[in-house]
């Protein structure tokens, strides 16, 4: 575990980074920042922080990975039921009385998240009227989530997970088994527009009605929370909702004054005003 | 001069818990952050449970929360708990560590680059080895660390492995730790 990090070679790498391939970590939470660090110098057998500068600036490839092993999220289906089950209760009907509308899950990791909402919205039949975009800055894991894959060890407590978000009939009709796997039906992710997306410098691309943001920004510092909670409130429309994790908050935050709490306990807010363009 | 006691648990980590809270007075100061092992779906029972016994100040830890005075943090379900260098919190969703999640490792780690010297570690029942590097990392750094006696313990592995790591001497039974803890607070109590 990290006791050997020295804490300026942390910040040169995070500069080398910055300035070769344009990925600013610098107000990541430094700790699991720091402890990630630590497991991919031990899964690549290197000796030291320098080592691993070394690499990551001369050589593009082992940045990509890189890059995927130190944003790696994990999620489940239905993560959090409650959240689900208040999605349903004050975020379906608002869609129900729109037109088409927007969705968006902002670092979707490998789908869960996704094809978990996508499974209710059809089965609220709203996903014909639904364009989703499920973007993340790790293209392993979208890649996942693109092809629908998961392995079949996660279905046992998604199935679980269904039931308490009260989905209608059954979560293996959304499946195809085999042995070691489960593809989920491609139908599915018909709507859904999987693209890469870095929370952190990426520009918002539209508004949304519905943005889901859940255990993202965890990672980040409390600075860096404030700009990209700042993103998200700017690409949502005034009467749209904003889903964050069960142990994320928006109070003291940047953007608290543009939304009313609608469940506290799921985290999910309404927005109720703009920013004006003076807000910083 | 102590200013965190950093507390980890298994199996019987609740009984354990309100044993050593039982023997704490009702003005105690020093902040203590609970690792205790526990299914996904049960968060409610140790808040619940710790909230309608004691008078304490119980917080369900959210990320980004500043460590104060005279509170006790409980390390919410399925996430890492960890300690930043301007002592709040934040979280993770990295991998089990010793199939534990949250992982007392990971408390114990983080607390002890931040608190160091000023940091109380205690090590209690349970049934995985999940504790024991941390133990020793607060050692390590010049805190004091204190294990449950294995014999009594209603799991003895925890401490076991805590004792096998640390080598400490600081052994007690179970109604004997509170005391053992204000012995040594003595002079970091404040007011």
């Amino acid at each position: 575990m990290p006791n050997n990090l020295n804490s300026i070679e942390v910040e040169m790498l995070i500069i080398a980074i910055n300035w070769v391939y344009g990925y600013d970590f610098y107000n990541y939470a430094r700790t699991s920042f720091n402890r990630r660090l630590f497991a991919i110098i031990t899964k690549y057998k290197l000796e030291n922080l320098g080592e691993l500068q070394h690499l990551i600036v001369n050589n593009a490839d082992f940045f990509k990975k890189f890059l995927n092993d130190i944003t790696v999220t994990t999620s489940d289906f239905f993560r959090d039921t409650l959240v689900f089950n208040a999605i349903k209760r004050e975020v379906f009907p608002y869609l129900a009385s729109l037109g088409n509308f927007k969705v968006w899950h902002a670092g979707c990791a490998a789908g869960e998240e996704v094809y978990s909402l996508a499974i209710l919205l059809q089965e609220a039949q709203l996903y014909s009227k639904a364009i989703i975009y499920a973007t993340d800055i790790n293209s392993k894991a979208l890649e996942f989530a693109r092809n629908g894959l998961f392995s079949i060890s996660r279905i046992e407590q998604a199935q679980k997970n269904y039931v308490l978000a009260r989905g209608r009939y059954a979560f293996g009709n959304y499946l195809t088994k085999s042995k070691k796997n489960a593809v989920l039906d491609p139908k599915l992710k018909k709507n859904v527009v999987f693209s890469k997306h870095n929370l952190v410098g990426d520009q918002s691309f539209g508004i949304m009605q519905f943005i889901l943001c859940r255990n993202v920004i965890i990672y980040f510092d409390k600075k860096l929370q404030d700009q990209v909670l700042g993103l998200l409130t700017d690409s949502l429309c005034v009467g749209g909702f904003l889903c964050i994790g069960i142990r994320e908050t928006l109070s003291f935050s940047a953007v608290e004054p543009y939304f009313e709490v609608v469940d506290k306990k799921a985290r999910l807010y309404k927005k109720i005003k703009d920013r004006s363009k003076n807000n910083v | 001069m102590y200013d965190l006691i950093v507390i980890g648990s298994s199996t019987g980590g609740i009984e354990a818990i309100i044993t050593i809270l039982a023997g704490l007075p009702d003005n105690f100061k020093v902040p203590i952050v609970f690792v205790q092992h526990q299914d996904r779906n049960s968060q409610s029972n140790l808040s619940n449970i710790l909230k309608n016994r004691f008078a304490f100040e119980f917080v369900d830890v959210e990320d980004k929360l500043k460590i104060e005075k005279a509170k006790m943090y409980l390390a919410p379900p399925d996430y890492h708990l960890q300690i930043e260098m301007n002592k709040t919190f934040s979280l993770s969703l990295d991998e089990p560590v010793h199939y534990s999640r949250p992982s007392i490792d990971v408390l114990f780690e983080t607390a002890a680059e931040v608190y160091r010297s000023n940091l109380i570690g205690v090590l209690l029942t349970g049934a995985n080895s999940d504790g024991a590097d941390g133990l020793l990392r607060i050692q390590e750094n010049g805190g004091y660390v204190l294990v449950q006696d294995p014999s009594t313990a209603i799991s003895a592995e925890m401490p076991k492995s805590g004792i096998n790591a640390t080598h400490t001497e600081h052994i007690y039974y179970l109604q004997d730790i509170a005391t053992q803890l204000l012995k040594i607070l003595k002079e970091g109590i404040y007011d």
